[in-house]
């Protein structure tokens, strides 16, 4: 029994840390794609200047990614029902392409106001979750993601830990729900992914 | 001024991870292929789909006027991710799960109906997802959509002509031993039952429709998997195209040689690597032209290096400086310094935008000039243009002092030292006044090469030309050699035969053909022979008559009673006129044969016989005289020689012997009685008392008698008895010759009943009496020593009888040619091979006799040698042999050698092969013996019962097959002696017994017919028959049985097991049961019908397939 649970918890610490770097990876990679749009041209020092403002950004949202990995296939268990749907490893790839498109997207096209950007966003989102992940819970789970997280950076943004270089706070409200719900959704099929290698773990790997 | 897109590498990582992404998409989503030949090939074959797909959705959308401002590369892989790969893998997922042997296309089919459904439903939904992007009302997104719609449906077409192509192309290429571990895998551990039953026939007697029912063997698809599924040792000699069509071999070879062809042509033309180097060559030529002279040839004064420092440009500066400062002191050097010198420094402009005519002020200012000023502002420039207006020059005059007043005082002082300058250059340019110098000219004189802005250019683009041109001729040589052949002729043919395979094939059908019915036997027919065109058949009555089978003509009938001279009657053409002895027949029946059979009939003298059928029931041909002659029925002239002879002084015998009318005595009854009759008046004088019968008879015996002396005379030929009696019968119109005729036989008889016994006698006749009436007691008159079993060859006829007898009959003219009769007991079974006889008898003894033919011409008489050492004598018999001579050849029958026991029991069956004999016995075992010299090889033990049924190879391997009452069946290896398998299946014993060089087919008393496998010894399958009709079968080619039925014969497939025809025998209400088939020609079968042979062709005729 004890060794049960001894490797069920390094299974679990292991996935944990596989979430973590690819989250801290996906921030990185994205934040990027964001701060070109914002910084009119890259000086190359750009990724020294970024790293040193705030540093602790991509170690945040890998912690946060493992959680939520973590937390997606623990849901299935608890609620029972065994996600079934797409459990192949293309099919994330193809979830983590469309996220990254997504942050692309916001990052690069021109919306004519932030009412647009954000219900385009909204929709990719929704369609995202639509096509990879069509579980009640998934979804549930991702809302709660989203407007956790928003909350907690209102509240690290009014406490003047992080700055945006763009000044239109609106703007920023507007797409990071979507981001972060999508991300959520992304992170919760790698995390349903890795839990199929799980030898002690309730699901059968199909 | 156009700023261009950044680059800088740290922008790039965003890109690169999409790109990361979707190749581990691709990867992942490739790895889920299976079960195809190679897998980096499909995989690439769906990338090149996906890619090809939206190739097309670009260059569709710009054909239509959509101007792309979407950056191609960055949005490429989310393109590639809408698209996807998935359906492209479902699609070979399905393709693969279809069963393995089917056919290629079939395959593809099965697997894309399958699919289908899916395919078009996820189309449909990212089509609607695609579509509601669309409506977004946002530039770029519904752009992005666009690509996406048309690359969704480019994409579903290409995956239909593409994808589908390449994959059935790698389905077509794997090897024969994926496929047999590909149809194990799949069909797991699934295995059929080793028998097939099949459904009893329906027995319908009137009328005789097409059986409803046909026999069919339940589970021939099972069949497929049996011989796919044995293959835990593959065999080579069993292609897989024997699963498909097992009739024809040919059409798997065909296949292999197709797909065989199409692997050869890939790798012989080498268009891959071809192709692949070819791409090589273009890209690096792009990489070059890109790199190289695009940014040389063009004006690329805003497309500068990002990343050159200020400092350069005050470099620059500074240098411009220099050279005014340079050009003004070197005023007295060389004016070709000056100018190199300036050009020099005019190469030193390297990265400075070269080819201006004039540069404007602006142009001199920092790259980092514009984007600082906007970044002020916190406008980007990033991919902006600014466009500077040129200044509009407006002219005022201003007096210089003015000018220089209104300046900076610091300047003030620089400019009146540079006038001074001036002043004194202007001096001194007085001195040298062969060159007007004028630093702007002198600057404006540089070396202008046309379309060139310099030198380095100039050089750099010769260069490259000269490489460019280099390389062309070599990608046109190397295109010219793939592309065309050496020879033409060696491709057209491949193209030609390729179509021509793709023909629809032909196969083999055995037609059918109504059976030649040979009818003529009176009885049963009892044992058939065939060599070839000829066939022979004995009866139960002991005819053998001689057919030949193409035509159904009787060529012989060979009547062999007691009485020697009827039997040798050739056949004139009809079957059934002659029929000596027949007392069943009656005259209706004559005429009703005669009519149905056809043939050349020498009717005249048919017609002769049949005006006096029942003259010819007692003919003189017979033991006995024919005494019809002696019929008077005129009974007053009888009265009156009565009364005559009693005056003589008979009258005493009249009492005791009431004077009976004479009349016809039926010869067969009488015979004892005329004997004893006729003895009776010989011994008492003729003074006694009793009816005088000599004066009435007597001429009727002379005449037998002397007939039986003419025949003994001479040789037994045909033409010399056949011509007296019925040319004189016909001749013949007074009874007084028919008396003379008779009494010359009465004479004769009575002569040989003067001797004593009828049985034994010197004369000829005598000794056939003799030998043939031995069994005289025995058997029923007028019946003949049953044959038990016939041979022929070579137009001889052996036929081997109960009483032990051998006879030689010649199978054209009916004569007998020799007999051999030494031993008592039946011949059971014979072989006539070349000029040995071998024949085993139900003592269990064999003989192997030699028969020899001389060639003496005459009609000697006949010289009684005893032929070889005598052995075993039971009986007072002086003449083993009996030679006869006919018109050519004299050929006796001697014995070479005998083996007294080479069996305890009876020998139930003998053949004989490549110069074995095989015996098989009921003592359980078979013995093979050496043709020559009748040695003893081997003894096969194994049975546990009688052998009843054998068969010989007749080609290498040697091997026989036996079997025995138990039901086994045996191969025996003759070379070693050895059991090389034991076959059961069989419940009952085994009737009969065939091999073809890969089955052993038997049939036993349990109404079944088994096929086994030869090879490997195990049951195929076997087919259940109706009671009574396993008695015998035979193949015809190595796929097809013949097997007799109740009044048909039933025509299988051996390799299926599946029943192909019923041929009728006979269409009236006896169902009689098929006794013996035999197979010549391997297309025509004869078989044994009651009383008739039927002749039953099998013609195989190539026919084009449905």
């Amino acid at each position: 029994m004890v060794a049960a649970r001894v490797l069920k918890g390094l299974h679990v610490l292991m996935r944990g840390s596989v979430l973590f770097m690819v989250g801290g990876l996906l921030t990185i990679v994205l934040n990027l794609l964001q701060v070109q749009r914002k910084v009119t041209l890259f000086p190359p020092e750009v990724m020294i200047t970024m790293f040193q403002s705030a540093w602790w950004v991509p170690p945040a949202c890998g912690a946060g990614a493992a959680i939520i990995g973590l937390m997606y296939p623990c849901l299935d268990n608890k609620l029972g029902e065994p996600h079934r749907f797409q459990r192949e490893w293309s099919s994330v790839m193809r979830c983590v392409a469309v996220f990254v498109g997504i942050n692309h997207a916001s990052a690069k096209i021109n919306f004519d106001n932030n009412m647009q950007l954000s219900l385009t966003l909204a929709a990719m989102s929704i369609g995202m979750w639509w096509l990879f992940d069509r579980s009640r819970s998934g979804f549930g789970l991702g809302v709660l993601i989203a407007v956790l997280a928003t909350f907690v950076t209102q509240l690290l943004v009014y406490h003047g830990v992080y700055r945006y270089t763009e000044p239109d706070f609106l703007y920023v409200r507007s797409w990071l729900p979507c981001i972060f719900f999508s991300g959520g959704v992304t992170m919760g099929n790698i995390g349903r992914q890795l839990a199929l290698y799980d030898p002690t773990n309730k699901e059968k790997v199909e | 001024m156009h700023f261009k897109e950044e680059f800088s590498i740290i922008e790039l990582v965003p890109l690169l991870a999409t790109y990361l992404i979707l190749f581990l998409y691709i990867s992942f989503s490739v790895s889920k292929i299976e079960f195809v030949k190679s897998k980096w090939g499909l995989a690439l074959a769906a990338v090149m789909t996906v890619i090809a797909s939206l190739l097309m959705s670009i260059g569709l959308c710009t054909l239509f006027g959509l101007t792309p401002t979407l950056n191609g590369g960055e949005i490429f892989p989310y393109l590639v991710v809408i698209v996807g790969l998935e359906n492209i893998l479902v699609l070979t997922k399905s393709v693969v799960s279809t069963p393995v042997h089917l056919d290629v296309n079939i395959r593809i089919a099965q697997g894309l109906s399958k699919e289908g459904w899916s395919i078009t439903k996820n189309l449909l939904t990212e089509l609607a997802i695609a579509c509601a992007g669309y409506f977004t009302f946002v530039p770029a997104i519904q752009e992005f959509c666009m690509f996406a719609l048309v690359g969704l449906l480019s994409d579903f077409s290409l995956q239909m002509w593409f994808f589908a192509t390449v994959l059935s192309i790698d389905i077509r290429r794997i090897e024969l031993s994926d496929l047999q571990r590909q149809s194990d895998r799949q069909q797991g551990h699934k295995t059929d039952t080793a028998t097939i039953q099949s459904e009893t026939l329906t027995n319908q007697t009137l009328p005789r429709p097409p059986p409803t029912r046909l026999p069919r063997s339940k589970s021939a698809p099972g069949l497929h998997h049996l011989v796919s599924q044995q293959p835990r040792l593959v065999t080579p000699e069993r292609p897989p195209a024997s699963v498909e069509s097992g009739e024809h071999p040919n059409q798997g070879l065909l296949r292999a040689q197709k797909r065989l062809k199409f692997v050869f042509f890939w790798a012989r033309t080498r268009i891959v690597q071809r192709f692949i180097m070819l791409c090589t060559v273009v890209w690096i030529a792009l990489i070059v032209y890109n790199t190289g002279l695009v940014d040389q040839l063009t004006n690329a004064t805003t497309s500068r290096q990002p990343l050159m420092s200020p400092s350069d440009n005050k470099d620059s500066l500074r240098s411009l400086q220099d050279g005014l400062q340079t050009q003004a002191d070197s005023l007295r050097k060389n004016h070709d310094l000056d100018l190199e010198r300036k050009s020099d420094t005019f190469w030193n402009f390297d990265g400075e935008t070269e080819g201006r005519e004039q540069k404007e002020p602006w142009q001199d200012l920092s790259f980092r000039h514009w984007p600082k000023l906007f970044g002020c502002y916190n406008i980007t420039l990033a991919g902006r243009y600014i466009s500077i207006l040129p200044p509009i020059l407006l002219s005022l005059v201003v007096p210089p002092e003015e000018a220089m007043a209104m300046r900076h005082h610091s300047e003030q002082q620089e400019h009146a030292q540079k006038l001074q300058y001036f002043m004194e250059s202007q001096v001194s340019s007085h001195i040298h006044d062969d060159m007007t110098f004028d630093p702007l000219l002198a600057m404006n004189k540089t070396v202008r090469l046309p379309f060139f802005s310099s030198k380095r250019e100039y050089y750099l683009t010769i260069g490259l030309a000269v490489l460019s041109g280099a390389f062309l001729v070599v990608i046109l040589m190397v295109l010219y050699k793939c592309v065309c052949p050496r020879d033409y002729g060696r491709w057209a043919p491949e193209g030609r035969r390729l179509k021509v395979v793709d023909d629809p094939y032909y196969i083999r059908q055995i037609s059918d053909s109504v059976p030649l019915v040979l009818r003529g036997h009176t009885q049963d027919v009892e044992c058939m022979c065939s060599d070839g065109p000829t066939l022979v058949s004995s009866c139960l009555l002991g005819d053998i008559r001689v057919w030949d089978a193409n035509s159904g003509d009787c060529l012989t009938h060979i009547s062999r009673r007691i009485t020697p001279s009827s039997t040798r009657q050739p056949c004139y053409g009809g079957n059934e006129q002659y029929d000596a002895w027949s007392p069943q027949q009656s005259p209706p029946d004559l005429q009703y044969h005669h009519l149905t059979h056809r043939g050349r009939c020498q009717r005249s003298l048919s017609d002769s016989q049949d005006q006096r059928p029942k003259r010819r029931k007692s003919d003189l041909f017979t033991n006995l005289p024919n005494l019809t002659g002696s019929i008077d029925t005129n009974f007053v002239q009888l009265e009156k020689e009565r009364k005559r002879e009693t005056l003589n002084g008979f009258h005493h015998v009249q009492g005791s012997q009431p004077p009976s009318p004479p009349q016809p005595p039926p010869a067969t009854e009488s015979r004892p009685q005329q004997v004893e009759t006729k003895s009776s008046p010989q011994d008492i004088p003729s003074s006694s008392p009793g009816y005088d019968f000599r004066s009435r008879f007597d001429t009727y015996y002379h005449e037998h008698a002397s007939l039986y002396r003419r025949t003994s005379k001479g040789c037994s030929s045909p033409d010399m008895l056949v011509p007296p009696s019925p040319e004189q019968m016909l001749n013949a119109s007074s009874s007084s010759e028919r008396s003379l005729l008779s009494s010359g036989s009465a004479a004769e008889l009575r002569r040989m009943s003067s001797t004593g016994e009828l049985s034994r006698h010197d004369s000829l006749a005598g000794l056939y009496d003799s030998v043939f009436g031995e069994s005289y007691g025995t058997e029923e008159e007028g019946v003949a020593t049953p044959i038990w079993c016939l041979g022929c060859h070579d137009n001889l006829v052996v036929a081997g009888c109960s009483n032990g007898r051998i006879e030689v009959w010649d199978g054209l003219t009916g004569s007998l040619k020799c007999y051999y009769h030494e031993f008592a007991e039946g011949v059971t079974a014979l072989c006539f091979v070349n000029n040995r006889i071998v024949a085993s008898r139900l003592d269990g003894s064999l003989d192997f006799l030699i028969m020899e033919a001389r060639g003496v011409v005459s009609a000697s008489p006949p010289s009684m040698v005893p032929a070889g050492p005598v052995r075993g004598h039971r009986r007072n018999q002086s003449y083993d042999s009996f030679i006869a001579t006919s018109s050519d050849t004299v050929c006796c029958v001697r014995l070479a050698q005998r083996v007294p026991h080479a069996h305890q029991q009876p020998i139930n069956v003998l053949q004989c092969s490549a110069g074995r004999v095989v015996t098989g016995s009921q003592d359980h075992t078979l013995k093979v013996y050496r043709l020559e010299d009748a040695l003893c090889l081997y003894t096969l033990h194994g049975h546990t019962n009688g052998v009843t049924a054998l068969h010989l190879d007749k080609t290498p391997p040697l091997a026989a097959a036996s079997g025995s009452l138990d039901g086994d069946v045996r191969l025996w290896d003759m070379l070693t002696g050895s059991c090389v398998h034991h076959l059961t299946g069989h419940e009952a014993g085994i009737l009969s017994l065939t091999c073809t060089a890969t089955h052993v087919l038997s049939s036993g008393q349990d109404d079944r017919i088994c096929v086994w496998d030869r090879s490997r010894g195990a049951l195929l399958y076997s087919i259940q028959q109706d009671v009574g009709c396993s008695s015998t079968i035979g193949v015809l080619n190595s796929s097809l049985l013949v097997s007799g039925g109740q009044g048909c014969l039933y025509l299988w497939n051996i390799l299926r097991g599946e029943h192909l025809r019923t041929v009728l025998l006979g269409d009236n209400d006896q169902s009689q049961f098929v006794r013996q088939v035999q197979v010549i020609y391997a297309s025509s079968v004869i078989c044994n019908y009651g009383n008739q042979l039927q002749v039953v062709h099998f013609p195989s005729v190539l026919e084009k397939a449905e």
